[in-house]
């Protein structure tokens, strides 16, 4: 993958990934903020209300059938954290120029499309949010957080991530609370727009086959009348290691019981181990030739689940397995030996097999236009943008010892455990 | 080898009648860095009754057999498949619907060996008493996650509410108690039917050439016997088996599908009779439509609102489902649009916006080597050609889209089913 970057104003930067071997074209704005308890479900509230209307298109039906014209072009609007900052998304998936069938520029279209959601959205006489409009984007937004909750894997995840962060940025939901989003008002969504505009750190993603300069002059001209006012986002607060073990049980009506654990991980998210932290984590719990699918699930049986993900940007890893209540206590005690297991250096064939699954994992990132931008955008809150490429060569460079070195850096911080109602009878 | 060109689309594609009994699709990809390749059978859950056309009587399994066989398969007498891949790099999957049990994997190197045991795995089983005993419990564990999982339990359910008889009502991984009926004996008779290369098909897609393709191919395959199978589903009446269904589970935001029990013409649906259904779906239900806006805008759907017309072996059904607080009301606004619709007709201008909007999602379609090379499975085992489609939306009429709307979506078919929290 190639890119270029060129900075449009400060904290502003366009990435274009030119490419001519797919259908579509990618184009997102990102925008990431420090996550903060009082802004959060305002932001997520901003980036839904962007997405809906605008002054060029002041009803859904517009908007939804010029994305229809555009021969089916497709518009989502995103909250997602990544390590302490917020980060909301704007994009349109678009069919290529090529398939035309008259003389328009599609991808140009979806740009300029893009910047009237962004920059010139329906306000009132007031300059507020119309209040319907609001009304109508907190129901939304309330419908997310309740509906995170139907799916049991991401409902425990999150306690568990409440207790293990509590005084910590990162225990903050991406879309708030339902308490803050009843409480915001249409004055409050307007601060988040200028704030998305004017304090975040902003990427714009172009990956396709298209015209770059017209699109950076489109784009800087847009941005000429913003008033920026950009400070580089504080670091994530980071945790070393932990002294005590936070246990916690919940009981629920749910068929399957869940268990989660989270590590503190001592490693900052810049540290040149990092990509060996990734290679450790794969081999704990990445592939089916880890640790703990291998021995935890296939072996003993005792989850129908067991997996481990690492968050480079907290300094964190976080297990999760389906597993019934009876088995849980084993099951927590048998994860923590496979890792004793990999600190005792007893993970030969593992390695090689993850340094061939990763491998093939990233190189495969260049072969979808939507994953070459999730690959640039997960990395907005870092100074160097690295390429598939720079990271295949890391993972090929990761030794032994050093994924001996990152077993010993773990230190289990959380253990959370959901269970059925029944169990208890 | 047959060379199919879309000038279109700008691709092309290799068929081929491998001398096995096997048909192999191949669409190189320039510039892409990895493959893609799916080896599936048309066998899914719902091929519970079959007559192979050697033998004289019909054999009836228990449910969920073919997702038992799916997992029973990745094991061997020594390592077992996810082992070996793990020496190539490849990441593997494999699925089991209805109607199709699929095995793929995904590579960027080592592409050869990676095919040479996908084919060598599935064409060799190897199940005893003890391992079939062992997978029933994890088996067990993957059912009874599946019963805390909201959208599911709602399609199923509604399933049950629109069918009577025919098996598409079952659970595609059965329940704990068929399952404890399965034996080793019972799956080499699944197997040895519905696994027979004539009744498979292989699709790669990616940085790959046919040449390499067959070299594998040839180096793995067996001739198979030529063997016919015969299925049957119970007889299916027209009528629906119940009109609602509420299933209560610890949640927050209540999930619902509310479907239309269809009149399946044939045993299959073809290709024109999809396009032109999928067509009517996003006039009526689809995200510029008057009824998507209208419901959005009154508080009684959010963006994960869907709809799907549901299809397969002698069963047919348009499916609505999404999260409300009030799914009775969306279903009523669905029935009142439908009536408008047919009474009214369709606005030329609408249907050509959606024409153009659909004509374009199905050449993106041909971005990802994934949905390309499950393409490959769904045009096969569906009777039609790959490139087939794109040429439909080209030349349907807002004629043939009437003519169709007035045979479908009958209020007396229909049926609503609700997961939510209990009050």
């Amino acid at each position: 993958m190639e890119f270029v970057k060129s900075e449009i104003t400060d904290g502003v930067d366009l990435i274009a990934v030119p490419v001519d071997r797919f259908k579509t074209n990618e184009i997102a704005f990102t925008f990431a903020l420090p996550l903060k308890n009082e802004a959060a479900s305002a932001n997520a509230l901003a980036i839904g209300l962007l997405s809906r209307k605008s002054k060029d298109y002041p009803d859904m039906k517009s908007l939804n059938r010029k994305l229809a014209s555009l021969y089916g072009a497709t518009l989502a609007a995103t909250v997602s954290k990544t390590g302490e900052a917020q980060i909301m998304k704007l994009g349109i998936t678009a069919l290529d120029d090529m398939f035309s069938l008259d003389s328009d520029s599609i991808v140009f279209e979806c740009v300029r499309l893009l910047t009237s959601l962004i920059f010139n959205p329906k306000l009132d006489n007031d300059g507020n949010f119309c209040d319907d409009d609001v009304l109508s984007e907190k129901r939304i937004l309330a419908e997310k957080i309740s509906s995170e909750e139907n799916e049991k894997r991401t409902y425990v995840l999150r306690k568990a991530e409440e207790l293990m962060f509590k005084e910590e940025p990162y225990a903050i939901n991406k879309y708030g609370t339902l308490t803050q989003v009843e409480s915001l008002s249409a004055a409050d969504a307007v601060s988040a727009w200028r704030r998305l505009l004017e304090n975040a750190k902003i990427m714009i993603t172009v990956v396709g086959n298209t015209d770059y300069d017209s699109i950076l002059n489109h784009l800087k001209n847009a941005f000429s009348s913003v008033d920026r006012n950009y400070k580089a986002l504080p670091e994530p607060v980071f945790i070393s290691k932990c002294d005590s073990v936070k246990q916690e049980l919940e009981r629920i009506e749910v068929k399957q019981g869940k268990l989660v654990l989270g590590f503190r991980v001592n490693l900052k998210s810049n540290d040149s181990l990092t990509p060996a932290m990734r290679s450790f984590c794969d081999i704990f719990g990445g592939g089916p030739y880890s640790k703990l699918f291998a021995n935890v699930r296939e072996k003993m049986s005792l989850c129908y689940y067991c997996s481990a993900r690492y968050t480079r940007l907290k300094s964190c890893i976080m297990i999760q397995c389906g597993c019934n209540e009876e088995n849980m206590d084993k099951a927590v005690s048998e994860i923590l030996n496979q890792l004793e297991d990999i600190k005792n250096g007893n993970f030969d064939e593992e390695l090689e097999s993850s340094k061939l699954g990763l491998r093939d994992a990233i190189l495969s990132v260049n072969d979808a236009p939507e994953i070459i931008e999730n690959w640039c955008s997960n990395q907005i809150t870092d100074e160097i943008l690295k390429t598939p490429e720079m990271s295949v060569a890391e993972n090929d460079a990761v030794t032994k010892e050093q994924v001996q070195q990152c077993a010993k850096l773990l230190t289990l911080d959380t253990v959370y455990k959901l269970v059925s109602l029944e169990e208890a009878e | 080898m047959k060379e199919i060109k879309s000038l279109e689309l700008n691709e092309k594609y290799y068929e081929i009648d491998h001398k096995s009994g096997l048909k192999i699709y191949v669409m190189p990809k320039e510039n892409y860095s990895s493959a893609y390749a799916v080896f599936g059978t048309q066998y899914g859950s719902i091929d519970t009754k079959f007559k192979r056309s050697d033998s004289d009587s019909f054999t009836a399994v228990p449910e969920g057999i073919a997702h038992f066989l799916e997992h029973k398969l990745f094991e061997s007498e020594d390592l077992d498949a996810f082992a070996r891949y793990a020496k190539t790099g490849a990441s593997a999957n494999a699925y089991t619907s209805f109607d199709r049990t699929c095995y793929l994997f995904q590579c960027s190197d080592n592409f050869k060996d990676s095919l040479e045991i996908l084919l060598d795995f599935v064409t060799h089983p190897y199940f005893t008493k003890e391992t079939v005993e062992k997978e029933q419990g994890i088996i067990g564990q993957e059912i009874t996650m599946y019963y805390d999982v909201p959208g599911w339990m709602s399609t199923f359910n509604l399933l049950k509410l629109l069918y009577v008889n025919h098996p598409v009502r079952i659970d595609i991984a059965g329940t704990v108690e068929s399952i404890a009926q399965i034996t080793d004996k019972l799956l080499y008779d699944c197997y040895n039917t519905f696994y027979n290369l004539n009744n498979m098909a292989l699709a790669v897609v990616g940085n790959v050439t046919p040449e390499e393709v067959i070299s594998v191919c040839d180096k793995m395959l067996e001739t198979a016997p030529l063997l016919e199978i015969e299925r049957s589903f119970e007889d299916e009446p027209r009528e629906i088996a119940g009109k609602f269904t509420e299933y209560n589970l610890a949640m927050s935001m209540p999930v619902f599908s509310f479907g239309y029990k269809e009149k399946c013409q044939s045993p299959k649906q073809d290709i024109k009779t999809i396009v032109q259904t999928n067509i009517i779906l996003e006039i009526l239900a689809g995200e510029s439509s008057d009824l998507y806006n209208s419901l959005f805008e009154k508080g009684l759907i959010n963006s994960s609102f869907s709809k799907e017309y549901f299809i397969g072996n002698g069963y047919e059904a348009i499916i609505f489902d999404g999260e409300s607080e009030n799914p009775q009301a969306v279903c009523e606004e669905i029935k009142r649009e439908i009536a408008r619709f047919k009474e009214n007709g369709i606005d030329e201008e609408i249907f050509e916006a959606v024409r153009r909007s659909l004509y374009g999602r199905e050449i993106m379609e041909y971005n990802d080597i994934d949905s390309i090379a499950n393409g490959f499975m769904s045009s096969h085992f569906g009777g039609y050609s790959l490139f087939e489609s794109l040429e439909i939306y080209k030349t349907v009429t807002k004629e043939d889209i009437e003519k169709r709307l007035s045979e479908i979506l009958d209020e007396q078919y229909c049926a609503l089913s609700v997961v939510k929290s209990k009050e």
